[in-house]
């Protein structure tokens, strides 16, 4: 019994009572006014010092990663040459296409993500945690950035914002369990979920019937059903397994997020936050 | 002396806590970050003991869930249990090896990965079968280790080199 109150055991039993005490405030009521502004404060004493650290670091780390990765480098500027030179012949092809689309939505009061005023910013870090796939950006609710706005960037969604302070915000990656979003399957117009299955696991799509038809390689944009977290027509992800076993109820389709998360660098914040709120 | 330990403890976690916030501490091993928190918090108790290791890992629990969106709290429980259980090795007699307190942290650390998972499990945050599961704890538990020596050395010098008190 003596060995059972000795001070280090009461310290940790009363820590393990405060602990799960937060937790369950927090829990219960994620947007607890109180546990939110803790979050600011410690956000505002690290944000200025990390942003010292990083810019002093930065041409540092940016010589270091130059020298170990200088094939890859010249690899890639090849690639994007490429690809620029692709780009700017699928540009005029689109530019009449968007003119159309644009035109023919504001006639039929259709919701699409082009016509979406944008915010764009900075990727300044990702989320150091395990807990949570999440990069932070450098625009917050000073810029007008809100919990719910849809981030998209590298030609496809990137997710959510999910926390704002007045100069950051933080954006859940589709890929993060804990997201889903609604997805309209190519051609057949088909609805389903699709799921977060973890850092470089492909997203897992569900609710498809069995027998629709798919292919590989077909991109998946957002159905942006009533209710939904995101507007319809934003490009999502790219299918990359479809199969078809024997007696399942639904097909299994395995997608890949077309954002490049490892590499992505500016984003744009669509000025559109879902009818509930999305927080 | 107590307020002494008490800002050595806090140099410690902001330290680790902004290390892990910059470009420097944010790159991953096999896509999953290590955790230089956890290490600094498991790194104080093998070096001060249990209460001191709780408190720390209490402090920079909150810490660390400030930058996340997960119930807040959740990392200070993982991280109360990482300090405590390396601050065990103040029960043995005597001095303790710096092998030992190196080993200590780095199974700590194996053992608050797993916690975390644990603890994610019942708040319906993820699924613990997924394939990537025993990647994450190996790979916090193992950059942990390797890393352990560079926080019992930063430990050692924020409290200098004697033994702790045994409650």
């Amino acid at each position: 019994m003596t060995r059972l109150l000795e001070r280090p055991r009461i310290t940790l039993i009363v820590l393990l009572v405060l602990g799960l005490t937060l937790v369950t405030v927090s829990f219960r009521s994620p947007t607890a006014a109180k546990l939110g502004s803790v979050r600011t404060l410690v956000a505002d004493v690290v944000d200025p010092i990390r942003g010292a650290i990083d810019a002093a670091f930065r041409p540092f780390a940016t010589t270091v990663r130059g020298a170990v990765d200088y094939s890859q480098a010249e690899a890639k500027l090849r690639q994007l040459e490429a690809e620029v030179s692709q780009a700017k012949l699928l540009e005029r092809e689109h530019a009449a296409a968007y003119e159309q689309l644009t035109a023919l939505s504001r006639l039929l009061h259709l919701p699409w993500v082009g016509t979406i005023p944008t915010l764009p910013a900075e990727v300044i870090a990702t989320t150091p945690s395990n807990l949570q796939l999440s990069f932070v950006i450098d625009r917050g609710s000073a810029a007008g950035v809100q919990v719910g706005n849809p981030v998209v960037g590298d030609g496809g969604l990137a997710g959510r914002v999910i926390a704002v302070t007045p100069s950051t915000a933080t954006v859940l990656e589709i890929t993060d369990p804990t997201s889903v979003v609604g997805v309209r399957l190519p051609g057949s117009g088909q609805i389903g979920a699709m799921s977060g299955e973890g850092a470089s696991a492909p997203l897992s799509v569900s609710l498809i019937a069995p027998g629709t038809p798919l292919r590989r390689g077909a991109i998946l944009t957002t159905s942006g059903l009533q209710g939904g977290l995101f507007p319809p027509g934003i490009p999502a992800a790219r299918v990359v397994s479809v199969s078809n076993p024997l007696n399942a109820l639904q097909e299994e389709i395995e997608a890949r997020p077309l954002v490049d998360y490892g590499s992505l660098s500016y984003v744009d914040v669509l000025r559109w936050t879902p009818a509930g709120g999305g927080a | 002396m107590r307020f002494l330990q008490a800002v050595a403890v806090v140099a410690l976690l902001l330290t680790a806590v902004v290390f892990q916030n910059t470009g420097l501490g944010q790159a991953t091993v096999l896509g999953v970050h290590p955790d230089y928190t956890m290490v600094v918090v498991a790194a104080i108790g093998a070096s001060r003991g249990r209460e001191l290791g709780a408190v720390a890992g209490f402090l920079g629990g909150l810490a660390v869930d400030a930058f996340v969106t997960t119930p807040f709290g959740l990392s200070a429980i993982v991280y109360v249990v990482v300090g405590y259980l390396a601050g065990e090795v103040e029960q043995i007699d005597g001095g303790v090896p710096f092998a030992v307190r190196w080993l200590v942290v780095g199974l700590v650390s194996l053992l608050g990965e797993a916690l975390f998972v644990v603890a994610e499990f019942l708040l319906g945050l993820t699924n613990p079968l997924h394939a990537r599961v025993l990647e994450q704890i190996v790979v916090v538990g193992g950059v942990n280790l390797i890393v352990a020596p560079v926080a019992l050395g930063l430990a050692r010098l924020a409290f200098g080199s004697s033994q702790p008190r045994v409650a």
